[in-house]
């Protein structure tokens, strides 16, 4: 039977009296791209610093690749790869630096960077200092970095937060690639397409707490209403028509919109996972 | 593809990133050049010996001539150069308007004028009190004048003796005290230290200053871009990061004071081994203190604060050995002086280990507080980041 690469169990860390997390608990799969879904200060980023070794949990138990984040970090460390919301690069060096730097600290020589910055797309430019690059490319490199071990466990916060769709369409297109190769993904995210995209499961986080975690299907399924929305012109006006389809007189209603003088769109939709956060938390993603 | 890394190995690494950012800081690179630079020059600008002649002009000039030839016997007064005016008032305007005379074949500027009484002679063979006036420039230390009073008062003791048919006993009422001067230390009269000796020591601190201040901002930019946490999720320790800030700092800072030392022409006459192990302790000194101001700041002027706070009254030793004089207590107890002191003794004086092994002793200990203490400082850092 498959190990989870990410075990965690009921930790918690507390910045003084605040509570930053609060006794979550999940596992995440060698492959799957689990989606860490939550607010600005929900615990996101300090379930990783924990996960990574970068605090010890207050209570509870994590193990990454098996290994007790508190106690076992060195081999851990060696074998995953962490991609900051920050674009914590040394802009004096170049790309090519960087990477080679980091290489060496996980004992790789002759790390051949000029693979590792065509495929996040900087082949051209990793001659160049960093401090000449723009968000999109430090975010690529940041991402290049990440991989310099052919880490077993990623740990990717915001990985295209403030990207433009070209840059974010890149760099979407690279998780995937290292989710197949058997990589196992936590990924936060406060961009809730990002996250039905990508994530095998998501995972909601507020307040220090998981909400729910399944999959974005079931979690759709389970608390999201499935509903079909008509545009029709009936004398001289536009007017949608929205239609539970769970509703018991769904049929007739539905039959009753389609009817109208004139038919213009008819789209069904289904729930977001932010209206599901929304309606399991009362408060929205961005914030 | 990664294979065991070895902590020296992951400290090698971290140690050349530092140095290739700090050689590609353009702010620090130039500062430190300048700095090197200005140094070096304005060190052999500064003149390379002492000038410990005084010129004395005396009226009349026939006691001129007299006071001369006591000043020749009198071996105190090596460099004292004699000239004989025919009038007070042109005695006076020489000393007031700095004007050059010839004086024993030297063009001199006449710093103290002695105007004797015309009735000296007969009233000094007669015991008879009179008046000889003393004019002093006022750049003449206190103590020369005090001297050139004393020699007045030996020439007419002496004129007294003479008439007394040598002997001293009856001479005058009152007798001088018999002195007994010890020197403590090495007698430097007749071979003091140039300025520009004495200036090497603030030479070398002000490049350990400048190095402090660039590892502190060095570090305080990995902090605030938070390139430090990427690098202990990684297998790099918290301690590894440590020590290869440590190793940098001691790097640069060590570095750069060699070369200033050695632009100053400064291991010639010194005894090397000390003079180096007093460099090792100031830039282990700087390095400590680049540690705690780096962990303190939150960005450049944040560092620059802290850094001045503590590299002001640690730069006051550096400062105090320009001037004459034995250091106070006050000055002996920052932590700085033991290496100060060590390098001026070997740097201008022949020095042995026994001479330094008390102010390097306590330099060490004071490296040994101040090094732990950037450390601690700079580990809680880390771990909060």
């Amino acid at each position: 039977m498959t190990q989870p690469a990410i075990e965690v169990d009921g930790i918690r860390f507390n910045y003084g009296d605040i509570k930053a997390v609060d006794g979550i608990s999940f596992e995440v799969m060698p492959g799957e791209i689990l989606g860490f879904l939550g607010p600005n200060g929900a615990g996101k980023s300090t379930t990783i610093k924990m996960l990574t070794g970068q605090i010890t949990p207050k209570s509870g138990i994590a193990r990454v690749l098996g290994r007790d984040v508190s106690r076992d970090r060195a081999d851990m460390q060696a074998r995953i790869g962490v991609c900051f919301e920050e674009k914590n690069l040394y802009d004096n060096m170049s790309g090519k630096e960087n990477l080679a730097f980091f290489a060496s600290l996980f004992g790789i020589r002759n790390y051949d960077s000029e693979s590792a910055l065509r495929r996040v797309g900087l082949g051209d430019r990793g001659g160049d200092r960093v401090k000449g690059y723009s968000k999109g490319m430090r975010q690529r490199l940041m991402m290049a970095r990440a991989f310099v071990n052919t880490p077993e466990v990623l740990f990717l916060d915001e990985p295209t937060d403030g990207l433009d769709p070209v840059s974010s369409r890149a760099i979407r297109d690279i998780i995937k690639e290292e989710a197949s190769r058997g990589a196992a993904v936590l990924l936060t995210t406060h961009d809730m397409h990002e996250a039905d995209e990508l994530s095998n499961r998501v995972a909601f986080i507020n307040e220090g707490r998981i909400v729910a975690i399944d999959t974005p299907e079931n979690l759709k399924l389970e608390y999201g209403e499935r509903t079909v929305r008509v545009r029709v012109r009936d004398g001289g006006t536009v007017r949608d028509e929205v239609v539970p389809l769970d509703a018991a007189d769904a049929g007739e209603r539905l039959k009753t919109a389609v009817a109208a003088e004139e038919l213009l769109t008819i789209h069904t939709e289904e729930a977001t996972l932010e209206h599901i956060f929304i309606q399991l938390t009362g408060r929205g993603l961005a914030g | 593809m990664s294979s065991p890394v070895s902590r020296l190995s992951i400290i090698t690494s971290i140690v050349k990133k530092d140095l290739v950012e700090w050689t590609r800081d353009q702010f620090w690179m130039a500062v430190s050049a300048l700095i090197l630079v200005m140094f070096a020059i304005m060190f052999w600008l500064m003149p390379d010996s002492v000038d410990e002649t005084m010129s004395v002009g005396v009226y009349p000039a026939a006691l001129g001539e007299v006071f001369a030839q006591a000043v020749a016997a009198d071996q105190d007064a090596s460099g004292v150069l004699v000239a004989g005016f025919d009038s007070r008032e042109e005695l006076i305007t020489a000393i007031e308007e700095g004007r050059r005379v010839v004086v024993q074949g030297e063009e001199q500027k006449i710093k103290i004028g002695l105007a004797f009484p015309a009735d000296f002679a007969s009233s000094a063979f007669s015991g008879e009190l009179s008046t000889v006036r003393v004019y002093v420039d006022g750049t003449v230390p206190g103590d020369v004048t005090n001297a050139m009073a004393a020699m007045v008062r030996e020439l007419a003791y002496a004129a007294r003796v003479l008439a007394l048919g040598g002997n001293p006993e009856a001479a005058f009422p009152v007798t001088f005290p018999e002195e007994n001067i010890m020197i403590l230390g090495e007698d430097r009269a007749g071979s003091q230290i140039p300025f520009r000796d004495q200036m090497r020591p603030m030479i070398a601190f002000m490049m350990l200053i400048m190095e402090s201040l660039a590892l502190a901002a060095l570090i305080a930019v990995e902090i605030h871009a938070k390139t430090l946490t990427a690098l202990i999720v990684t297998p790099a320790r918290t301690a590894d990061v440590l020590w290869a800030k440590s190793i940098t700092g001691i790097l640069l800072a060590l570095s750069q004071v060699l070369l200033i030392l050695a632009l100053t022409n400064s291991f010639a006459n010194s005894n090397v081994l000390v003079l180096i192990l007093a460099t090792v302790i100031g830039a282990v000194m700087a390095t400590a203190l680049g540690m705690l101001t780096g962990a303190a700041g939150k960005d450049f002027m944040g560092t620059l604060f802290y850094g001045m706070l503590f590299l002001i009254p640690f730069f006051i030793p550096a400062f105090a050995v320009l001037f004459p004089g034995s250091a106070s207590w006050v000055v002996k107890v920052i932590p700085s002086w033991g290496m100060i002191d060590t390098m001026v003794n070997a740097t201008t004086h022949d020095t042995n280990w026994r001479d330094v092994a008390l102010p390097l002793g306590y330099s060490s200990a004071w490296c040994a507080i101040l090094f732990a203490a950037g450390w601690l400082q700079l580990e809680r850092k880390l771990q909060t980041l």
